[in-house]
């Protein structure tokens, strides 16, 4: 056998636990990663900021646009006021309060022809009473996220509790609420929404509690299926023979680590809500007159669609941005919440 | 299999009950009928009363209306007197049974080829432009669409006529209004299973064995990315029920969704009672039908 000559080596270092133990990049937590994640995704962040403006908007405009401004008119001047097309006060056709009737080729001053006061101006023009289409889209704006804010926040209450309690039980209980929740999916929303509608009547309230019954179904679903598989993680049998009661569990272990679904699956109900919102209202179930909402306001402009399309456009448009936002940004979460799927 | 089948059917039969019974009672409690009229003299009222069945017990009134809508007849209409609701349901079935299968079929085969082009296509600017359009599709709700084409392609450019039902013009706009929509979640769902598909092992081996890309994207990705499209047909059935209903309002169509919508001001509760057990009904066959195709085409698809 013949003795290795250690001078004859040199060491790199390749066992230096310096070299070894060195972390190249920081350690990040889930949250961290997550964002870091989101951050590369430049639509979701757009969408994300679009979102934060649109709601701090909403809030503050309280203060810019009372509902009482938007809701009064004029009942003496409503033949003035009324229909006037936008007008920026600048000459861009179309936006310069002329209007072209639907076989005619030249467009008409009607601020002119209806004796609106010099320099006054509607920016997005009135409706048919002379309301101001602006105001009206702010308040509608408002009123509709907060009938999608609060019927999201039930649902994932609902949902959460109601997933988590029968994933965590199991059992027959498990079975039975599993089989309620199959019963109640295969009635259609939207006769789910009709009835408490009618039953409840019109207004802002009840139409949240009609949106909120239907949407934590799927809420209820994924989560009890995450309760499923995380109840049997390591970390929960810990917890368990350390003699944590069930509730703390749950909130403690169960639902941070499925925080990430409930978060995206929350981003995917608010434009569902809008968009039953709009319904309602489009069958005469929505807010009453004259609060306006961005389904509402839809609905109403729809009888005169051919002749005023501009009143349509900014509460249609305004409906599908929000709606826009919200996948985006829940399909950039999801891709962010679970780097597996963003692989593709 | 059979004991399956056997096993939702008579859990479906149990759901409709329970929808019926609810619907029922839901109606018993509704605020406005329209013998609320203080026109009606006591008379009159009572004369209504009979034609209705209302004056009998509660109970009475329940188990004829269950043994009623057993045999299909929901009553007679509060608004179209002399008229049996199922004969305004049966009218207008046909209607919106035609346009939903319209949709159905236009946005599941698009979505079909979409989403395998940008699959293939995967990251380039195809598969941008395609995702995109699904984004679209998913978040402009299927009644903004169907003003959007109203304005554009009624009275913009009058192509196609905006309102009715008969020729096949009429039935181009509401299908394209409500086909979009399926389109994209068609599209989105193609595209990540494809992909998914693409990676996995049999591709691999097809490639191995030299295959060229045409067939393994034909003969093995494809047909593998196909099958799940079929758990999708439930879920898009229920948002076609939804959308048909304003779309059939907004086009002028006279499908049970019109129906269900005129049915809502009048408070004519027999209509509105059948017109949800019937959509009910629709609902549950779809997803019944879905899963059974499903479990048939895939045996991965373990049944419980």
């Amino acid at each position: 056998m013949m003795a290795a000559n250690t001078e004859d080596f040199v060491i790199v270092g390749a066992q230096s636990s310096d070299a070894n133990e060195h972390i190249a990049k920081p350690a990040l937590s889930f949250w961290q990663d997550a964002w870091r994640r989101l951050k590369l995704n430049k639509l979701a962040v757009i969408s994300m900021w679009f979102l934060i403006f649109i709601m701090a908007f909403a809030v503050v405009s309280n203060i810019l646009v009372p509902q009482k401004a938007a809701n009064s008119f004029n009942s003496d001047k409503v033949g003035v006021y009324k229909n006037l097309p936008p007008n920026s006060g600048l000459p861009i056709p179309g936006w310069d309060g002329k209007i072209k009737a639907p076989g005619d080729n030249s467009a008409t001053d009607v601020y002119a022809s209806q004796g609106v006061p010099d320099g006054k101006k509607f920016i997005l023009g009135t409706d048919n009473i002379g309301r101001s289409v602006a105001k009206r889209v702010i308040v509608g704006l408002r009123i509709s996220l907060l009938v999608a804010i609060v019927a999201t926040l039930i649902d994932l209450l609902i949902g959460v509790a109601y997933g988590v309690f029968s994933g965590w039980k199991g059992g027959w209980i498990d079975n039975v609420m599993q089989r309620i929740i199959e019963i109640l999916s295969s009635i259609p929303n939207l006769i789910i929404v009709t009835m408490l509608g009618l039953l409840l009547g019109s207004g802002v309230l009840s139409i949240i509690l009609a949106i909120a019954m239907t949407g934590w179904l799927s809420m209820a679903r994924q989560v009890r299926n995450m309760t499923l598989s995380l109840k049997e993680r390591d970390y929960v049998l810990a917890a368990k023979s350390l003699g944590e009661s069930s509730t703390k569990i749950a909130i403690k272990h169960l639902i941070p680590n499925m925080a990430g679904t409930i978060i995206v699956q929350v981003m995917m109900t608010v434009p569902n809500a809008i968009m039953f919102e709009a319904v309602l209202s489009a069958i005469n179930l929505g807010v009453k007159p004259p609060t306006a909402s961005l389904g509402s306001l839809i609905a109403d402009a729809q009888a005169m669609l051919q002749f005023y399309p501009y009143q349509i456009l900014i509460p249609a448009v305004m409906l599908v941005l929000i709606s826009l936002a919200f996948i985006l940004l829940g399909d950039g979460l999801r891709d962010a919440f679970d780097p597996r799927a963003s692989e593709d | 299999m059979w004991k399956y089948i056997l096993k939702r059917l008579v859990l479906m039969i149990f759901t409709l009950f329970l929808v019926i019974t609810a619907t029922f009672f839901l109606m018993q409690i509704m605020p406005g009928t329209p013998f609320n009229n203080p026109k009606l003299t006591p008379e009159a009222l009572a004369q209504l009363k009979t034609t209705y069945g209302l004056d009998l017990p509660l109970w009475q009134q329940y188990l004829n209306y269950l043994v009623g809508a057993a045999h299909g007849d929901f009553g007679i209409s509060f608004q179209y007197q002399n008229q049996p609701v199922s004969m305004l349901i049966g009218q207008r079935l046909p209607v919106s049974a035609q346009l939903g299968a319209q949709a159905l079929v236009v946005g599941v085969i698009v979505g079909l080829f979409m989403g395998a082009i940008s699959a293939r296509n995967k990251n380039n600017k195809i598969d941008g432009v395609s995702g995109i359009l699904s984004t679209l599709g998913i978040s402009v709700p299927s009644f903004i669409l169907g003003i959007i084409l109203v304005y554009l392609f009624g009275f913009k450019w009058p192509l196609f006529p905006v309102s009715g039902w008969g020729t096949f013009s009429q039935t181009i706009l509401p299908t394209l209004a409500l086909a979009a929509s399926p389109a994209a979640v068609t599209t989105r769902f193609v595209r990540s299973e494809m992909i998914e598909s693409l990676g996995s092992d049999y591709v691999q081996l097809a490639k191995a064995k030299g295959l060229s890309d045409k067939e393994i994207v034909n003969k093995h990705a494809y047909r593998n990315s196909m099958i799940p499209v079929l758990t999708l047909i439930g879920p898009m059935a229920a948002a076609l029920l939804t959308g048909s209903t304003l779309i059939e309002q907004i086009f002028s169509i006279p499908g049970i969704g019109q129906q269900f919508v005129l049915s809502i001001p009048s408070k004519d509760f027999p209509v509105i009672m059948g017109t949800t057990i019937v959509y009910a009904a629709m609902l549950m066959v779809m997803i019944l039908i879905t899963d059974i195709l499903t479990a048939i085409v895939d045996p991965r698809v373990r049944l419980q």
